[in-house]
C-alpha cells in the first residue's frame, strides 16, 4: 500500500494547528520511523492516514486515490486494510485473548478454520500462546501490548500504522516486536511507526524522520 | 476465504451478544428508569381519564331531539297536522305524548303519589332526528316547527350537541397530548439511561473502531438496549393492566390502564394499549439512537 501526504495540514478540535505542510510519501514495502516530542502531531499524522480526521489543507492519497473522496463504505474498508497499533492496547476486557485477536477477523467474514490458524500463529510469534484463554485485564501491560500487536498482524495487512507501542514493553519484548516488524516489512508490508524522541531505536533499512511542532524534517 | 453471508452473520451475532452484555450489566439503571416511567405515566394518564369522561358525555348526547309543548286548546286534528308537517322531513321519529303519560312521568321523577293530583298537563311531542343530521339543518327544522301556531313552547338539545362535539374534539386532543408527553418523557429517560450505558461501553469503543467496525454497527447495541427497555416497560404495563383489570377498583383501572375500563371488559381496548406499548418502544429506541450518536470516530483521538 502506498500512502502519500501532499502538503497536508490539520487542526485539532480547538483549532490549534497540529500538522503543517506535511509532504511525505510512504512507498510500498517501506519502513518509516517518525520521532517527535510530546504534542508534535505524531498521532495526528496516523489518524490523518486512516481518515479519522480530515486535513484542512492538502490531501492524502491512498494508492493514488484521494482519501477525502472515499465513500463511507470504502473508508471502513480502508480502516480494515490499514490497522493501527496504539500506545494503549484498547482491548475488550470481557473477551479473552483469543477473542480479542479474532474479533477483527470475524467481522471481516473470514472462515473459522483460517481465524484459528492466524490467531495461533500470531500468539506463537508474540510468545503469548499460554495466555490464549486469559482475560486481558488480568495480564501485564507488556502482554496486553503484545495482544494488540497480535490483533493487527493476524489481519496480514499490506500496511500498518504504529503509535509508540514500545512504551509498555521491556527490552526483551522490544527486541521480539522489532524483529517481527522487520520480518513483516521484508514480506512487503508498509510500516509507519511514530515514537517519542526518547524511545527511538535503530532499525536497519528504516527511514528516519523528525516531527517538530507539526512540521516534518529528515532526521 | 471471505464470505459476505458469514460477515453479516458474525456482525449480527456480535451486536446481539454485546446488547445482552450491556443489558445484563446495567440492571440497576434499567430498574430505576422503568420504575420512574411506570410511576410517572400515571400523571399524563389523568388527562386520558378526563378525556374518557368527556367521551361518555358525548356518547350520551349524540342523538339530536326537540321537545314541543302544545297549547292547551289544541285539537287532535291540529296535532295530527303538526305531526304530518314534521314527518315531511325524512328519517324523523315523532312521538306524541298524552297528558296522562307526561303526568305519570313527572310524578314518577319526583317520587310523589299521583292519585289525587289536580295538575293539568298539555299534549306534547318529541322529535328524534337522525344522528347524522347537520347541526344547521337540525336548528332550522326545530325553529321552523317551533313557529307552528299550536306550539306553546319548544326546546332542543342543539346547544348541548354543539358543546358535546367540541368536547369530543377536546377529548381526542387530550389523548394526543398524553401520547406526546409520554413519548417525549420516555425519549428523555431513554437518552439519559443510554448515556449511562455508554460509560460501560466506552472502553470497548476504541477497540472496535480500531478493528474497523462501522460506527453504525458499534452504535447498534446501545439502540437495541433502548428498544429492549421499551419492550420491558411496555410488557410490564400490559401485564399489570391485565392483572389489575379484573381485581382492582374502577378508579385504579382508569388511571393505570390509561383507558376507560369502567364500561368495557378487558380485551376490548387492547388496540389502544398496543399503541401505547409501541409508543414506549419507539420513543425508547429514539432516545437511545440520539445517545448513541455520541459514539464518533474522533473518540479514538486522545
Amino acid at each position: 500500500m502506498r500512502i502519500e501526504f501532499l502538503n497536508c495540514s490539520a487542526k485539532n478540535e480547538i483549532g490549534y494547528t497540529m500538522l503543517s505542510g506535511i509532504n511525505l510519501v510512504l512507498r510500498e514495502g517501506s519502513f518509516n520511523i517518525i520521532s517527535g516530542d510530546d504534542k508534535s502531531g505524531k498521532s495526528f499524522l496516523l489518524y490523518l492516514a486512516r481518515g479519522h480526521i480530515k486535513s484542512t489543507e492538502g490531501k492524502v492519497l491512498i494508492n493514488k486515490e484521494s482519501l477525502a473522496e472515499f465513500s463511507n463504505n470504502k473508508l471502513y474498508q480502508h480502516h480494515q486494510n490499514l490497522p493501527l497499533m496504539t500506545k494503549n492496547p484498547e482491548l475488550i476486557s470481557r473477551l479473552n485473548v483469543f477473542d480479542n485477536i479474532s474479533l477483527p477477523l470475524k467481522i471481516r467474514g473470514i472462515g473459522q478454520y483460517e481465524i484459528k490458524r492466524r490467531v495461533r500463529e500470531a500468539l506463537n510469534q508474540l510468545d503469548i500462546k499460554h495466555h490464549e484463554f486469559a482475560s486481558p485485564k488480568n495480564l501485564a501491560a507488556g502482554v496486553q501490548q503484545r495482544i494488540c500487536i497480535g490483533r493487527c498482524i493476524a489481519l496480514k495487512p499490506k500496511a500498518i500504522l504504529i503509535n509508540d507501542i514500545f512504551f509498555h514493553l521491556n527490552s526483551k519484548e522490544k527486541q521480539m516486536v522489532t524483529e517481527l516488524l522487520v520480518t513483516l516489512n521484508k514480506a512487503g508490508t508498509t510500516i509507519l511507526l511514530v515514537t517519542d524522541i526518547t524511545r527511538i531505536h535503530r532499525i536497519e533499512g528504516a527511514r528516519y524522520l523528525t516531527l517538530w511542532r507539526g512540521e516534518l524534517s529528515p532526521s | 476465504m471471505i464470505s459476505p453471508l458469514i460477515k453479516f452473520y458474525r456482525i449480527q451475532q456480535w451486536s446481539f451478544t454485546t446488547t445482552i452484555y450491556l443489558f445484563k450489566n446495567r440492571k440497576l439503571s434499567n430498574i430505576i428508569s422503568i420504575t420512574t416511567l411506570f410511576c410517572v405515566i400515571l400523571i399524563p394518564s389523568t388527562l386520558v381519564v378526563i378525556s374518557g369522561s368527556l367521551m361518555d358525555i358525548v356518547q350520551d348526547e349524540t342523538r339530536p331531539y326537540s321537545y314541543f309543548i302544545f297549547k292547551t286548546d289544541s285539537s287532535k286534528k291540529d296535532i295530527e297536522g303538526f305531526v304530518a308537517q314534521a314527518k315531511e322531513f325524512s328519517d324523523i321519529k315523532v312521538e306524541v305524548l298524552t297528558p296522562e303519560k307526561i303526568r305519570n312521568n313527572f310524578f314518577e321523577s319526583l317520587g310523589i303519589d299521583i292519585i289525587n293530583s289536580s295538575l293539568k298537563f298539555p299534549f306534547s311531542a318529541q322529535l328524534l332526528y337522525p344522528p347524522n343530521i347537520t347541526l344547521d339543518r337540525f336548528k332550522r327544522h326545530h325553529e321552523y316547527m317551533a313557529g307552528h301556531e299550536i306550539i306553546n313552547s319548544a326546546e332542543s338539545n342543539h346547544r348541548l350537541i354543539v358543546t358535546a362535539r367540541f368536547a369530543a374534539k377536546g377529548a381526542l386532543g387530550f389523548k394526543w397530548i398524553t401520547f406526546l408527553i409520554i413519548s417525549i418523557f420516555c425519549t428523555l429517560v431513554s437518552y439519559v439511561s443510554s448515556k449511562n450505558v455508554l460509560f460501560l461501553y466506552s472502553e470497548e469503543i476504541k477497540g472496535l473502531i480500531l478493528s474497523g467496525l462501522k460506527l453504525n454497527i458499534i452504535r447498534r447495541p446501545i439502540v437495541w438496549c433502548g428498544a429492549m427497555n421499551g419492550v420491558m416497560l411496555g410488557a410490564l404495563l400490559y401485564y399489570t393492566s391485565a392483572l389489575l383489570a379484573q381485581k382492582s377498583s374502577h378508579l385504579i383501572n382508569e388511571y393505570l390502564f390509561f383507558l376507560d375500563y369502567q364500561s368495557k371488559n378487558w380485551g376490548e381496548s387492547e388496540d389502544q394499549l398496543l399503541v401505547l406499548v409501541l409508543t414506549l418502544m419507539v420513543s425508547h429506541t429514539v432516545g437511545a439512537m440520539i445517545a448513541s450518536r455520541q459514539i464518533r470516530s474522533e473518540m479514538l483521538i486522545e
